[in-house]
């Protein structure tokens, strides 16, 4: 996962910038196309989650929207970026099913 | 053949370790549409970029990096260890988590932490990946068309 933070997006269209970067930055595994790139532009306060083919099927638009709004928003507005971000992290990751895990 | 694996990799599996591990999966992916990886990495945090300490995280982003949400029935299963920080994770994808609830996972977990203390990795994996292998069999079982969409070999990380 890819984080990119711009200070404006200088009269671009968000989506137009966002998916730009991700194709330019070929982010994810080779051939399979599985990179998520979150880019946020501090002036106009934007935020868009960029999904390779390969995790559309898990992270998907709705998920991406509730990313966004619970996990990153409300600690941006808060100023609390680093915060947002790994929360972001953690909602991605989080999205794969389940387990358990320890020690021995 | 043993020259291509990390020392820390030679000190825990032989070359024919690794091998029945592979066939552990093979065998146990024939009854069953899903599939099943093993990762083993020297440990769970490695230079600046991989920071996490806990081993259900790394396993998640390896469950993404080795594209096991991809397969048909999102019914992958990753068996993770990290050797020398001695931490395993079993990470089910929403497909056959959604068939076998949050018991089943520990349960996998605990038997392969008994088989880990008494000194037997091998037997460990191989069991762990037996045992979900007649699980994903009961719920995925194998169709005619089925093929095998993921590599079965270790995948070995550092």
């Amino acid at each position: 996962m890819v984080i990119a933070i711009f200070p404006s997006l200088e009269g671009e269209s968000l989506e137009d910038v966002s998916i730009r970067l991700a194709e330019q930055w070929k982010v994810g595994r080779k051939g399979v196309d599985n990179g998520v790139v979150l880019v946020v532009f501090l002036k106009e306060r934007k935020l868009r989650i960029e999904v390779g083919y390969g995790l559309e099927p898990v992270i998907t638009d709705i998920v991406s929207a509730a990313i966004i709004r619970d996990a990153i928003a409300p600690r941006f507005r808060e100023q609390r970026y680093a915060a947002g971000l790994d929360a972001a992290v953690d909602a991605v990751f989080a999205r794969i099913g389940g387990g358990a895990s320890g020690d021995w | 053949m043993l020259g291509r694996h990390p020392g820390w990799a030679r000190r825990v599996f032989t070359e024919a370790d690794l091998d029945a591990i592979a066939a552990a999966v093979r065998d146990a992916e024939r009854g069953t549409s899903a599939e099943i990886r093993v990762h083993v990495e020297r440990r769970v945090a490695h230079g600046l970029r991989r920071r996490t300490t806990d081993p259900m995280e790394r396993a998640r982003q390896v469950f993404a990096a080795l594209a096991m949400h991809r397969t048909v029935h999102r019914a992958g299963v990753l068996v993770y260890l990290a050797i020398e920080d001695r931490k395993l994770a079993i990470v089910g994808d929403e497909g056959i988590h959604a068939r076998v609830g949050d018991d089943y996972w520990t349960g996998v977990r605990d038997r392969m932490v008994e088989r880990l203390r008494a000194g037997a990795v091998r037997g460990a994996v191989i069991g762990a990946v037996s045992e979900v292998g007649a699980s994903l069999a009961r719920f995925f079982p194998r169709g005619p068309d089925d093929v095998d969409e993921l590599p079965d070999d270790v995948s070995l990380g550092r």
